[in-house]
């Protein structure tokens, strides 16, 4: 036990811990921009007029509307502090709690990549990452310090660790690997790019991006891990990232692992990036050693993180069709899902019924992930009859809902006839999806 | 120090070979049906197709019936009279019929001049439309305004007066209608062959976009075809019939209520609908179409090649609209079961049409961009 906690302190310096804030501030900052800039706010945030929720936080409430541009752009300016190290704490403390709040909202936008950018703020705020190249060094707030324990930086990197390993078994799967699916829709429609396109039609291609996919996310940990690889594992990094950056639109996503896998180079590589900067570094200080609360913390963190991905097994059939325990377990990339959801409500009292215009209630996005999602379904059905209910008293509402996985045809998703109003929409096993496992 | 490298090299290659048998060994035992999709298809026969044999011949069509509309409306206007009434309301119920076969094809050039808004912006808003009449207010650059078009000539030739005679004389002793209905036929008029015109040049983009993604012509084709079918299906049948609004029905929300001309627009509509799904020319030819892919799939559902299921559902709406009499605006109360029987036949449609059809060709359905990033 000693020797865990002395191998944990043992003193590194703070350099790459330097980059990784920096690359996630700005990237942060950049990518919030970007999605203002897109009209998300709007068409997210504002255009619906009801918000789904996630198991546990229904009390997150949308804030007024004349509020949200200015949070967001609070956050911004938070993202900005946070690169420059700039009250370094508060600011990404505040940045942490704003974009945790826009995720909780809907959701709707729910993105693997979204989560992973809170984990690394939590394991950032833990982090003396403001203690070198800062402006809070330069006005004198802290005391600089060059060395670390490397604490900070193995945590940043288990996390990465995480990722990859729960995405690359998540890939592990016959749709995956016998079929190519999705790639081989979604490859599929870019034909038209130059050079590769032509290759892009071949269902061959599309099972070697999924092997080589699927590959490199079981095993590239360890080749940037292991010393003499690194090099050649981080080019490779560059590589796939990009591909995946210019063929799916999954926004911030693999710049945020071409930037945070620089955490794997050592000392020297970025000592250099600073060798000129020396300015903001001028005292060196003893190494601040980790609390025992803080390792404890941060242990419990990681046994959670270990978990959530795992969950899914305590339910019957395929996570990937029940989305039972989906969210939160790095499942990416592995779905060309879409499903239609056509809704009854009855007046239990007058025996008469109504088809549901999902579109009244949804935006056409929301609609979308509705169809797919069974809590949302429920959801969405309590909402009906909430909206409904001076006309209809004594409401039932049931669901024809139909979904398409990877190619094939579509399946009853939900129960027929079953009323909705009925069932709970938490962490229980729904007996009510019938559609459990694809064949 | 190149020891320990060796070494260390050794043990992620180690690594990496133990996750390389994970993969083998993790082969699911399922019988595993292999989902089609348009790898290495040619689509340019099937754009060919549509753009050559289907959409362009019935822009043909119509508009020589809309021609035909146009001067029975000029003579009418010029000299009203219940000779001239009787011609121009049968070239609107020609034209209206007519209409629904260039209906499903709301992109492109007719996209681009609000054809469908211009044409057939339904239900119509009679208030309005008789306000702007009268007050001469022939502004139609608003596409979502429903004051206009061939619901609009439903309303002013069959709707505006007790009878015929009553019709012609409103139309003798206010000149504001004669103003108007000829703005709302000039208006049709214009958008009509600039539509036309429009694709003679949007023929070659047409046929030569032969990929996939959103906004590729199969996918075009494919949602402007799901599209126009739920409007079929949610408009013209279901608001009327009260399934919408908790069985209370709205006869006078369907397709042509004065004209009475609503059944003869649902089937129209349907045949319409069918005959695309079919690639079916206008010279009754039936050429390569998206049964023709489907076959070639082998998009199985259920036992059957799913082109066949989507034929024979067709073929069960078609019946059950049979099945109604008169006009839909008196069945969807005194016919009630037979309403409600074609409205959900027509319901079992979409399944197939928007979730079996798209998902077996790999074709997102995408009536607007996703407004988000995916992961």
């Amino acid at each position: 036990m000693k020797a865990v906690v002395r191998f944990l302190n043992r003193s590194k310096s703070i350099t790459p811990l330097i980059t990784f804030r920096i690359t996630y501030g700005l990237l942060l900052f950049f990518s919030s921009i970007r999605f203002w800039y897109q009209g998300w706010i709007d068409s997210l945030f504002i255009e619906p007029s009801f918000h789904f929720k996630y198991f546990g936080f229904h009390w997150v409430k949308m804030c007024p509307e004349v509020l949200i541009k200015p949070l967001f752009a609070l956050m911004i300016l938070a993202a900005l502090c946070v690169a420059i190290g700039l009250f370094y704490r508060y600011a990404l403390g505040l940045f942490l709690v704003l974009f945790t709040y826009f995720e909780l909202v809907d959701a709707t936008n729910y993105l693997n990549h979204h989560y992973l950018v809170i984990l690394f703020g939590v394991l950032l705020l833990c982090a003396p990452a403001h203690r070198y190249f800062s402006l809070d060094v330069r006005r004198g707030a802290v005391i600089p310090c060059t060395e670390i324990s490397q604490f900070y930086i193995l945590i940043l990197i288990v996390q990465i660790a995480l990722v990859y390993t729960f995405a690359g078994l998540a890939k592990l799967n016959s749709d995956w690997l016998l079929q190519a699916m999705p790639l081989r829709i979604w490859l599929l429609e870019y034909q038209y790019l130059p050079l590769v396109g032509g290759l892009l039609k071949y269902t061959q291609t599309a099972f070697a991006f999924s092997w080589f996919a699927a590959f490199y996310d079981c095993t590239i940990i360890y080749f940037l891990l292991c010393g003499p690889t690194r090099r050649w594992a981080y080019f490779t990094v560059v590589v796939f990232h990009i591909l995946t950056a210019v063929f799916f639109n999954i926004g911030i996503f693999p710049w945020l692992m071409i930037g945070s896998n620089l955490i794997f180079f050592g000392d020297a590589f970025h000592k250099r990036l600073y060798a000129q900067k020396s300015i903001f570094a001028l005292t060196k200080e003893s190494i601040p050693r980790v609390k025992p609360y803080l390792m404890i913390t941060i242990l419990v963190f990681f046994m959670v993180q270990l978990l959530l991905p795992l969950r899914h097994l305590a339910y019957s059939g395929n996570t990937m069709v029940t989305e039972l325990g989906y969210r939160f377990g790095w499942r990416v990339m592995l779905l060309e899902k879409a499903g239609i959801a056509i809704f009854t409500l009855r007046d239990k009292d007058a025996d008469r019924y109504m088809e549901i215009d999902n579109r009244q209630y949804l935006t056409e996005f929301q609609e979308k992930q509705m169809a797919i999602q069974p809590d949302f379904i429920v959801q969405f059905a309590q909402y009906i009859a909430a909206q409904n209910s001076d006309i209809v008293k004594s409401s039932a509402v049931s669901v024809a809902s139909f979904i398409t996985i990877n190619g094939r045809v579509s399946q009853r998703f939900i129960q027929q006839d079953l009323d909705l109003l009925q069932v709970q929409d938490d962490w229980s096993d729904k007996p009510w999806i019938i559609y459990r496992s694809v064949k | 120090m190149r020891d320990m490298n060796l070494k260390n090299m050794k043990r992620a290659v180690l690594i990496a070979s133990f996750f390389c048998l994970i993969f083998v060994g993790c082969k699911d035992d399922d019988t595993v049906s292999a989902p089609s999709c348009l790898n290495e298809y040619d689509l340019s026969p099937l754009l060919s197709n549509y753009a050559d044999k289907v959409i362009l011949p019935r822009y043909v069509e119509f508009s020589a019936e809309y021609d035909a509309l146009y001067s029975a409306g000029q003579s009418f206007l010029s000299s009203p009279s219940s000779t001239s009434l009787a011609s121009f309301q049968a070239n609107y119920k020609l034209t209206y019929i007519g209409w629904q076969s260039v209906s499903p094809f709301d992109f492109g050039p007719a996209e681009e001049v609000f054809l469908l808004n211009t044409f057939n912006n339904y239900p119509l808003n009679e208030g309005k439309a008789y306000a702007d009449a009268l007050q001469g207010n022939v502004d139609f650059s608003s596409p979502d305004d429903y004051n206009k078009g061939l619901p609009l000539l439903d309303y002013f030739l069959f709707g505006l007066a007790a009878d015929d005679e009553a019709t012609v004389d409103s139309f003798l002793t206010n000149d504001k209608l004669v103003i108007y209905t000829q703005a709302v036929l000039d208006d049709m008029k214009t958008k009509l062959s600039q539509t036309v015109i429009g694709w003679q040049v949007y023929k070659s983009t047409f046929i030569s976009s032969t990929g996939t993604k959103d906004g590729e012509s199969v996918s075009i084709l494919i949602n402007a075809f799901n599209k126009n079918y739920e409007f079929i299906k949610r408009n013209k049948v279901g608001v009327p019939s009260g399934v919408l609004s908790l069985g209370f029905t709205n006869p006078k929300e369907v397709e042509g209520f004065h004209s009475e001309l609503s059944l003869e627009l649902v089937s129209a509509a349907v045949k319409s609908s069918r005959n695309l799904f079919e690639g079916e020319g206008t010279d009754g030819m039936n050429g390569e179409g998206l049964d023709d892919v489907l076959r070639s799939l082998n998009a199985d559902k259920n036992g059957e090649n799913l082109a066949d299921v989507i034929l024979q559902q067709y073929s069960e709406i078609e019946t059950n609209l049979a099945k109604i009499n008169g006009s839909l605006s008196t069945a969807v109360d005194q016919q009630k079961d037979e309403v409600i029987a074609t409205y959900n036949s027509m319901t079992q449609q979409i399944i197939y049409i928007k979730s079996d059809l798209t998902s077996v060709m790999c074709i997102p359905i995408t009536y607007v961009d996703n407004p988000s990033d995916s992961d």
